[in-house]
């Protein structure tokens, strides 16, 4: 049982006493998976897990952010929910000592993990948002019926270059009462020639006036968090801050690298895929996250020194593109022969460094127009690019959330310009809330995928 | 003469007229046979996308503007032709976002100048082109509806008037999103400032907050006392979806919200249900 595998929640039982057993330390939040499942994330016995302990407080972490968001209320301290933004308010928020950030629209995994038993579809439905919208739409059920995560204290939304489903959701909360502070993202254009410009973190090239603007922007919500909390913001602090957030994102590229380079899959891809959402907003507990984060990356560093993994040597790299509505996808993937060796999942900005050496909010200015979803799915499709060749991926999934704007376009503007600029098989599937109906057809995808991959490596 | 093409409001002709080129205002080309909308894409993003296309390899001189006014307008700007401008609206409607406007329409005008080889005329922006273009009917109707909604071209309005003439109804207050009405900015220093905040105060579905639009279209539907609204909008269109909603619970009138699914005609569910609402509003 020490070997890595993955195993099933029924299996994780046995596993945990076993680690009990042998005196497994655990933080806070640690504690048997299946008590989530009695609390209602019903999908958990449908998934794969990795058996190591720091996969158990990675899942722990992540489950238990509720409780945590009422313990911190309990506290005194102050919830601000970043809405649409991935990554930068919460760096903001991160240098308030008696602030959280939260991020409300992670909700829409909540339909998946409680199997739609939960009803949020239905609440969003009979407020206007059926399932013509992307499942996010269950972030406004949530805050309807307050029966997941407890009501913000501060709600701070983007608008401008987002998607009209989120433009829709934000607003629809707005109309029913929730006060809203919105800030403005342009849409991220070249510059023209001649016009200033500046490099950006993910290495895009924009428009000194645009990241004014933008700066602009976060100094009104600047002044929504000095209200929120009472406290003035110095330079200083957003700069510790900018480092912490930093620090934390060292820690991810290490385990990414890692993960994605190693001979054999070190760890599945959906612990990777929950360890790279943990950058957002550090899942309202930066230490713990850190904590969890590093010992993730002790576990895969002592995997990939032994050489050993969970997953055959030969499976098929792949590049993710898009988070899935139901993680289930995730351990398709890797049943149909196929491992994740790279991914964009719509924040590649908060997995990117925030520049130090400049004013703090002007380095955040630039970290939150470098959003790939701000500028032009090209650009999206060149810091794919160069993550692909980073981990040598083989081929290409591009997975379509059911009802979103952007995968209107965007998955053949990107697949074509990767199919072009590498030659290499890029498959596009769409992943529902709960994929089980469509698991045959997803599959058959997959491994059609995998098998023109494997037909490829053949001299 | 250089001309430029484009479909949203938010585009002053005055701007291109004074930057020496002829402004072309286009109305996409719905099919006849085969709906657009595939996929999630919205039917009147991908009209306006290949009228674009088609013009550009028929008038290879044109320009074409396309504005940010939802997520698809947005996406579909990478398909465009070359030659073509992406106006960046804010969805705010602050001092500091209307500066940014200011600057986008500077950046057009460079644009304009550039690629046509022109200079710029600045007495020419106060030459407005296009007149306040809402409809309203005056002749007295038995039934007085208001339209809402995405873009309408000819083929969708006319079929719109010839589903109404039975029921003797009109068309009373015509705010389609091409029709929205620009407001004339009187309190600003120069014909570029006033031209700017005239298609900045257009109300849209997009801004944020968009109480604007809500008080907007409520005051006019009791100036043109309204019996029903028509709320007509693509397939694919989370705005107007969204809003729909919002509207039927404000409004002391009905409302009815019919989807388009891209083609030239309305779809015949879409007239079997408006010539019900028609007939519950005649009763």
């Amino acid at each position: 049982m020490n070997s890595p595998a993955q195993i099933s929640l029924s299996q994780w039982k046995d596993r945990y006493r076993q680690l009990a057993g042998a005196g497994l330390a655990e933080r806070c939040f640690g504690g048997p998976l299946e008590r989530h499942v009695r609390a209602g994330d019903t999908r958990l016995r449908h998934l794969k897990f990795d058996n190591s302990p720091a996969a158990l407080a990675l899942w722990n972490l992540l489950l238990s952010e509720n409780d945590r968001l009422r313990q911190h209320q309990k506290a005194g301290r102050k919830i601000v929910a970043a809405m649409k933004d991935l990554g930068t308010l919460p760096v903001m928020t991160l240098a308030f000592d008696n602030l959280v950030a939260f991020y409300p629209d992670g909700a829409w995994w909540t339909p998946c993990l409680m199997e739609q038993n939960e009803g949020l579809f239905e609440l969003a439905e009979r407020h206007g948002l059926d399932e013509s919208y992307c499942p996010v739409r269950a972030m406004l059920a949530a805050f309807i019926n307050r029966e997941h995560f407890p009501q913000p204290d501060l709600l701070i939304s983007s608008t401008g270059a987002v998607c009209d489903d989120f433009a829709a959701v934000a607003r629809r909360l707005e109309y029913l009462g929730f006060a809203m502070h919105w800030w403005e993202i342009p849409h991220r254009r070249t510059p023209s020639p001649g016009e200033p410009a500046v490099r950006l973190p993910t290495g895009f090239l924009a428009p000194t006036s645009q990241v004014a603007f933008v700066r602009r922007q976060l100094r009104g919500v600047l002044r929504q968090l000095e209200q929120a909390s009472g406290a003035r913001l110095t330079t200083d602090k957003l700069a510790a801050a900018i480092r912490k957030a930093n620090a934390f994102r060292r820690t991810l590229d290490q385990i990414r690298v890692l993960a994605y380079t190693a001979d054999i899959a070190p760890i599945g891809s959906l612990e990777l895929l929950i360890a790279e959402m943990l950058a957002i907003h550090f899942c309202s507990n930066y230490d713990e996250a850190l904590a969890v984060l590093n010992d993730l990356l002790r576990e895969i560093r002592a995997r990939v020194d032994r050489n050993v993994g969970v997953l055959p040597r030969r499976a098929a790299r792949i590049f993710w593109i898009n988070p899935v509505a139901d993680l289930r996808a995730m351990n398709l993937l890797e049943k149909c022969g196929g491992r994740v060796c790279g991914t964009e999942y719509l924040f590649a900005h908060a997995l990117d460094p925030i520049p130090e050496d400049i004013d703090p909010l002007e380095a955040l200015a630039q970290a939150a127009l470098a959003d790939p979803m701000v500028g032009a799915a090209a650009d999206r499709a060149e810091r794919i690019l160069r993550d692909l060749r980073r981990f040598k991926a083989e081929g290409v999934i591009i997975s379509r959330i059911p009802g979103a704007s952007h995968c209107a376009y965007e998955g053949k503007l990107i697949g074509d310009a990767l199919r072009q600029r590498t030659g290499l098989p890029v498959a596009e599937i769409e992943v529902p809330t709960l994929s089980d109906a469509a698991a045959p057809s997803i599959r058959t995808r997959l491994e059609a995928l995998i098998e023109t991959i494997t037909q490829r490596r053949q001299p | 003469m250089t001309t430029v093409c484009y479909v949203s409001s938010f585009v002053p002709p005055e701007l291109i007229a004074a930057c020496g080129c002829r402004p072309r205002r286009v109305v996409p080309t719905l099919p006849e046979d085969r709906p657009l909308g595939a996929e999630g894409r919205c039917p009147y993003a991908q009209a306006w996308l290949q009228t674009a296309l088609e013009t550009a390899r028929r008038e290879t001189e044109s320009l074409f503007i396309s504005v940010t006014t939802c997520d698809q307008m947005r996406r579909i700007s990478e398909l465009m032709p070359p030659r073509t401008f992406l106006l960046n609206l804010p969805s705010t409607r602050t001092d500091f976002s209307f500066r940014y406007f200011c600057r986008e329409l500077i950046r057009l005008k460079t644009f304009l100048c550039t690629e046509a080889q022109t200079s710029f005329d600045a007495t020419r922006l106060g030459h407005r082109i296009e007149p306040s273009p809402i409809a309203e009917q005056t002749e007295p109707r038995q039934l007085r509806v208001a339209l809402l909604g995405g873009p309408l071209p000819p083929p969708l309005r006319n079929a719109l008037h010839a589903l109404m003439k039975p029921f003797d109804a009109a068309i009373v207050l015509d705010a389609a999103e091409d029709r929205l009405p620009d407001t004339d900015a009187q309190l600003s220093a120069n014909a570029f400032t006033r031209l700017a905040r005239r298609c900045f105060q257009i109300p849209t579905v997009r801004q944020r907050p968009n109480h604007d639009l809500y008080a907007w279209f409520a005051d006019r539907l009791q100036h043109a006392q309204a019996d029903g609204v028509l709320l007509l909008r693509y397939l694919s269109c989370d705005l107007w979806h969204a809003a729909a909603w919002e509207l039927k619970n404000q409004l002391t009138i009905p409302c009815l919200e019919i989807d388009l699914d891209g083609g030239s005609a309305l779809p015949a569910s879409a007239e079997s249900r408006i010539q019900a609402f028609l007939e519950t509003l005649s009763r």
